[in-house]
C-alpha cells in the first residue's frame, strides 16, 4: 500500500478558553479524496479543532502543517488560499446580494479588487462546478429568498469556486430536510471521487455511518479513535463517543436509533383535550403573515412534535401560544378557558411553562445567580405574602435542582453568565421541569447539550407525558422529533401543514412538508 | 464559602485600590512641579474631614445628600434605566419643600413631614413624564430626563425670584423657611442636620426592598435581561417607568432633606456638582447599594479634604477642581479597564 502524505495535519493541538480546556493536544491528519467523519458530542471540541484549522482561533500550542509544510494559519482568508473552506452552522452570506454575488465576494483582494469581477465567466464556471458535484443553486436568486438548504450550497459552491482541497462542514444537515441530505451526501461522495478531502462534523452516527469513508471520534477536547467506516463496530464508536456515563441498552436515544422495538414505549390512547388553539393568525406591523390560520388540538399524555426547517414561524408559534407575543386573530384555550390575552404569568399559574430557543438573549438574566435563575418565572410563588421573597425554599430547590440536572456551577450564588452554554441549557430545562407543568412548549431544548443530558431530557419530556400533561416539542431535529412524539406536525410559512400520527411517521414524507412539496 | 467571597471581594478592589494611588500619584506630580508640598497635601485630602467636629459634620451634610442622589440613579439603573434627571427631581424636591415651608404653617412635627412628602411628591412627579413618555411613546429616559433638568433649574430661579425672594442678597434665593419645617438638628453647634439619619435609613430600605423582595427581584431581573424577564412575565414595561418615578421620589426626599435639614431656603445652584458625583458614585458601584455608602463617604471626604487644600496650602481653587476631576477619572476608568485580569 502507498503511504499517502495527508493534505492537512494537526499536530498536539491545545486550545483553552478561560477555565476550559477544550483542545488537550489533538492530532488528526486529513486527507484529500476521502470525506472524514468528526464525531463527538456537543462540547467536545470538534467545531473548535475545526476553527483552529481555519484560522479563526490561534492555538495555544500545537502545530498545523499544509501539504507538508508548518503553517501559522492567521485567518480565514489565509485558510482559503491554503485550500481550506469552512461552512458554519450560521451561514456567513450577504442576503440582500444574489447568489452569484456572494460567490463573487471576496475572490480577489487587494489593488486587484478595484477591477470589475467578469460575473459570465464566472457563472460559466459555477454552472460546470454544479454540474459535476450535483449541487444546483439559483445563481440570479437573492440569497434572502432562498431556503436554508441551498443557502449551504451556495456556501459550498463558493469553496468548490476556489478550488479549494478540504472542505469543512459544521454539522451541515441542520436544518435540511431528509431529501436535502440525500442530496448533499450524494454531492460529497461525488465531490471526494474528484479528489476534494472533506471534513464533516457531526455528532450524529448514523450520519457518519452515511457519508464518511473514515471516523475520528472526539470526547472532550481529545481524540479517541479514528476508523475505517468499513471495519468499525457502532458499539465501541458510541461508546468512546458518550463515555460510560450511558447506559446504551437503557437509552432512548440510541435504543430509538437502533430501532429495535417501538412497542417497548408505552403507547396510551390520548387524554382528555388540554390546549385547543383555534385559527390563530400573527401579522406583522408591516402586514406580513408570520402565522397563518393555525389550528390544532393537545391532549393529556401527548407529545406533539412541531417540526420544520428554522424560520418558518416556529419561534412567532410558541411565543404565541405562550403569550410573549399577541396574536392578531384566533384563539387559544387551556382547559377550556380563554387564554388568548392572558398574561404569562396568568398561564403558568395555570400550567404553562416555556424553555425558550435563545438561551442567551431569552433564556437567562446574566448578572442573577444561577439560584435566582432556577426560579425565574415561578419567582413570585416563593414569596411570603407576596412580598418578600423565601430564599431558603429557593436555596433548598436550587440546590436539588443543580443536582438532579448537573449543573456545573461553583455555588448557586455564581452569576449564570459563568455558566457556559450546555449548562445554560440544562438551567432553562431544570427551570422548566421543576414547575411541573400541565403544558410545556419547548423550542429546541436539547440544542447544544451532551448526549447525557439529551437522554435526561428526554426522559423528563417522556416524563410529564405518563403524568399526564401535553408537550409542544418544536425542534429542527427530525431524528429526536420521532423518537419521543406522538404526533408530528410541520410548520412551513407560518403554516401548520399536515399532522402525522405515530404510526404514519416517515422521514421523507415529513420532509415532503417541510420543503413546502406536499400537503396543506 | 465566605473564604472564597472574601477573594472575590479583594480581586475586584485590587484595580480601585491601584487606580486610587495612580490619581494621587499624578495629583502629587502635580502639585509637587507647582511648588506645593505634597506630602502635607496628601494629608490634608485624606484627613482634613476628620480635623474637627465642624468638617466632620460637613462631611456627613455632603455624605447625604450625595447619596440621596445615588439612591435615585441606582434604583432605575437596577432595571436598566438611566436617571440623568436626578438634579432636576433634586431641585424639584427642594422647591416643594420650600414652598410647603413658606406658604403654610403648621405644628412643628407635622410641618415638616408635609415638607419632605412634598419634596417626594414634585421629585417623582418630575420623573414620571419622562417615565410616561417612555412607557408610551418610547423615548429615551436620557434626553427626557436631561430636558427636565433644564426645566427644574430655571423654575428654581423663577421660584426663587418671585413671591418669597430674599431680597437682601443678590444670588437668587428665598427667605428661609418658617422654623416648624426645619429638620432637627442633631448637634446644635456646629450644626448637623438630621437628615443624615434619613438618607441612611432610605439606603437600608432600598437595600431590603432591592435584595429580598419580589418587586426587587423582578427590578433585577429586569435590569439583567429586560427580554428574559418580559418572557418569564414579568411586567417590565410597567417595572421600568416605576423605577424611574421611584428614583425621581428618592432624589426628591433628597432635594427636601437640604432645604428642610441645611439651607432652610430654596438657592439657585444648591445642587452644585452633587448630581454628576452622585451619577458617578452609583456607576461606579454597579448599582449595588452595599458599595454606594461607602463610596459615597469616601467621595465626600476627598471632595472636603480637596477643598481645605485651597485653605490650608494655598492651593487655588482651579487647581483643587482639577485635582479632584482627576481622581474621579482614574477611578472611573478603573472601572472599565480590566486589564488586570489579563
Amino acid at each position: 500500500m502507498v503511504v499517502v502524505r495527508p493534505y492537512v495535519r494537526l499536530e498536539n493541538i491545545y486550545k483553552r478558553f478561560g477555565d476550559v480546556e477544550a483542545l488537550k493536544g489533538v492530532t488528526l491528519d486529513i486527507f484529500t479524496g476521502q470525506v472524514l467523519g468528526l464525531l463527538g458530542e456537543n462540547g467536545a471540541g470538534k467545531t473548535t479543532l475545526m476553527n483552529v484549522l481555519f484560522g479563526l482561533y490561534k492555538p495555544d500550542a500545537g502545530l498545523i502543517y499544509v501539504d507538508g509544510r508548518v503553517v501559522r494559519i492567521k485567518s480565514p482568508a489565509h485558510a482559503i488560499r491554503l485550500g481550506i473552506f469552512m461552512v458554519h452552522q450560521h451561514f456567513k452570506l450577504v442576503s440582500n446580494y444574489t447568489a452569484l454575488e456572494n460567490i463573487a465576494i471576496g475572490m480577489s483582494s487587494g489593488i486587484k479588487s478595484l477591477k470589475p469581477i467578469d460575473l459570465a465567466e464566472l457563472e460559466e464556471r459555477i454552472n460546470k462546478v454544479m454540474e459535476a458535484s450535483g449541487l444546483y443553486v439559483n445563481l440570479r436568486e437573492k440569497i434572502r429568498n432562498l431556503p436554508l438548504g441551498v443557502r449551504q450550497r451556495v456556501e459550498i459552491l463558493k469553496a468548490l469556486v476556489r478550488g479549494v482541497k478540504i472542505l469543512i462542514l459544521d454539522e451541515p444537515t441542520t436544518n435540511l430536510t431528509p431529501q436535502e441530505v440525500d442530496t448533499l451526501f450524494n454531492a460529497l461522495r461525488n465531490l471526494v471521487r474528484t479528489g476534494l478531502g472533506v471534513v464533516f462534523i457531526t455528532h450524529k452516527l448514523h450520519e457518519v455511518m452515511a457519508v464518511a469513508d473514515e471516523i475520528a471520534v472526539l470526547r472532550s477536547g481529545v481524540l479517541l479513535g479514528r476508523f475505517k467506516r468499513s471495519e468499525v463496530d457502532q458499539a465501541t464508536v458510541i461508546k468512546l463517543m458518550v463515555g460510560e456515563r450511558i447506559d446504551l441498552e437503557k437509552s432512548i436515544i440510541f435504543r430509538g436509533f437502533r430501532q429495535v422495538s417501538t412497542s417497548a414505549r408505552a403507547e396510551n390512547m390520548p387524554g382528555p383535550e388540554l390546549l385547543r388553539v383555534e385559527n390563530l393568525s400573527l401579522r406583522d406591523r408591516l402586514g406580513t403573515t408570520i402565522l397563518d390560520s393555525i389550528s390544532f388540538t393537545l391532549s393529556r399524555g401527548e407529545i406533539l412534535g412541531i417540526a420544520g426547517v428554522s424560520g418558518n414561524g416556529q419561534r412567532e408559534f410558541v411565543e404565541v401560544i405562550f403569550g410573549v407575543r399577541k396574536p392578531t386573530s384566533g384563539k387559544i384555550l387551556l382547559e377550556g378557558v380563554d387564554v388568548t390575552n392572558s398574561s404569562i404569568r396568568d398561564r403558568i399559574l395555570m400550567g404553562m411553562f416555556y424553555v425558550p430557543e435563545d438561551r442567551l438573549s431569552e433564556g437567562i438574566s446574566p448578572t442573577l445567580s444561577v439560584m435566582e435563575n432556577l426560579v425565574l418565572g415561578i419567582h413570585f410563588t416563593y414569596s411570603t405574602k407576596k412580598l418578600l421573597m423565601d430564599f431558603k425554599r429557593v436555596r433548598s430547590d436550587a440546590l436539588q435542582l443543580i443536582k438532579k440536572y448537573e449543573i456545573k456551577t461553583p455555588d448557586m450564588a455564581t452569576l449564570a453568565s459563568k455558566l457556559s452554554g450546555g449548562n445554560i441549557q440544562k438551567l432553562m430545562v431544570a427551570r422548566a421541569f421543576h414547575t411541573k407543568p400541565k403544558v410545556l412548549i419547548a423550542h429546541n431544548p436539547t440544542r447544544g447539550l451532551d448526549i447525557a443530558t439529551t437522554e435526561r431530557v428526554l426522559c423528563e419530556v417522556l416524563g410529564l407525558k405518563s403524568a399526564g400533561s401535553g408537550v409542544i416539542y418544536v425542534s429542527e431535529d427530525l431524528d429526536e422529533l420521532m423518537l419521543i412524539s406522538d404526533r408530528i406536525a410541520v410548520m412551513y410559512k407560518g403554516r401548520l401543514v399536515g399532522s402525522l400520527t405515530r404510526d404514519r411517521f416517515d422521514k421523507y414524507e415529513i420532509g415532503k412538508l417541510m420543503a413546502g412539496v406536499a400537503g396543506g | 464559602m465566605m473564604g472564597t467571597q472574601l477573594i472575590r471581594l479583594v480581586k475586584a478592589s485590587i484595580p480601585y485600590v491601584f487606580s486610587v494611588s495612580l490619581a494621587f500619584g499624578i495629583a502629587g506630580l502635580i502639585l509637587y512641579l507647582g511648588g506645593y508640598d505634597v506630602v502635607s497635601s496628601y494629608r490634608t485630602i485624606l484627613t482634613a474631614s476628620f480635623w474637627n467636629f465642624n468638617s466632620f459634620f460637613l462631611t456627613l451634610t455632603k455624605f447625604s445628600t450625595l447619596l440621596t442622589m445615588s439612591l435615585a440613579f441606582s434604583i432605575p439603573y437596577i432595571s436598566r434605566k438611566f436617571n440623568i434627571g436626578v438634579e432636576g427631581q433634586y431641585l424639584m424636591g427642594a422647591l416643594g419643600a420650600a414652598l410647603v415651608g413658606l406658604a403654610m404653617s403648621a405644628p412643628a412635627g407635622i410641618h415638616v413631614v408635609i415638607s419632605l412628602m412634598a419634596g417626594v411628591a414634585l421629585g417623582s412627579l418630575w420623573a414620571s413624564l419622562p417615565a410616561f413618555l417612555m412607557a408610551r411613546y418610547n423615548v429615551n429616559e436620557v434626553i427626557s430626563t436631561i430636558m427636565m433638568n433644564f426645566i427644574a433649574r430655571y423654575s428654581v430661579i423663577v421660584f426663587a425670584m418671585s413671591l418669597w425672594r430674599d431680597v437682601a442678597s443678590g444670588h437668587p434665593m428665598t427667605i428661609p423657611i418658617s422654623d416648624t419645617a426645619a429638620l432637627p438638628l442633631l448637634n446644635p453647634s456646629p450644626p448637623l442636620s438630621s437628615g443624615i439619619i434619613f438618607s441612611l435609613a432610605i439606603a437600608a430600605l432600598l437595600y431590603f426592598i432591592v435584595a429580598l423582595t419580589v418587586v426587587g427581584y423582578e427590578l433585577r431581573a429586569t435590569g439583567t435581561n429586560p427580554r428574559a424577564a418580559e418572557v418569564f412575565g414579568v411586567n417590565t414595561r410597567l417595572l421600568m417607568p416605576l423605577s424611574l418615578i421611584i428614583g425621581g421620589g428618592i432624589a426628591g426626599f433628597g432635594g427636601a432633606l437640604d432645604v428642610t435639614g441645611y439651607y432652610h431656603r430654596l438657592i439657585d445652584g444648591m445642587q452644585s456638582n452633587y448630581p454628576s458625583l452622585g451619577i458617578l458614585i452609583a456607576l461606579l458601584s454597579k448599582g449595588k447599594i452595599t458599595f454606594i455608602v461607602p463610596v459615597a463617604f469616601f467621595i465626600s471626604v476627598i471632595d472636603v479634604g480637596t477643598n481645605a487644600l485651597q485653605r490650608i496650602e494655598r492651593v487655588p481653587i482651579e487647581l483643587v477642581l482639577i485635582l479632584e476631576g482627576l481622581l474621579l477619572v482614574f477611578i472611573l476608568v478603573s472601572e472599565s479597564l480590566r486589564w488586570w485580569r489579563k
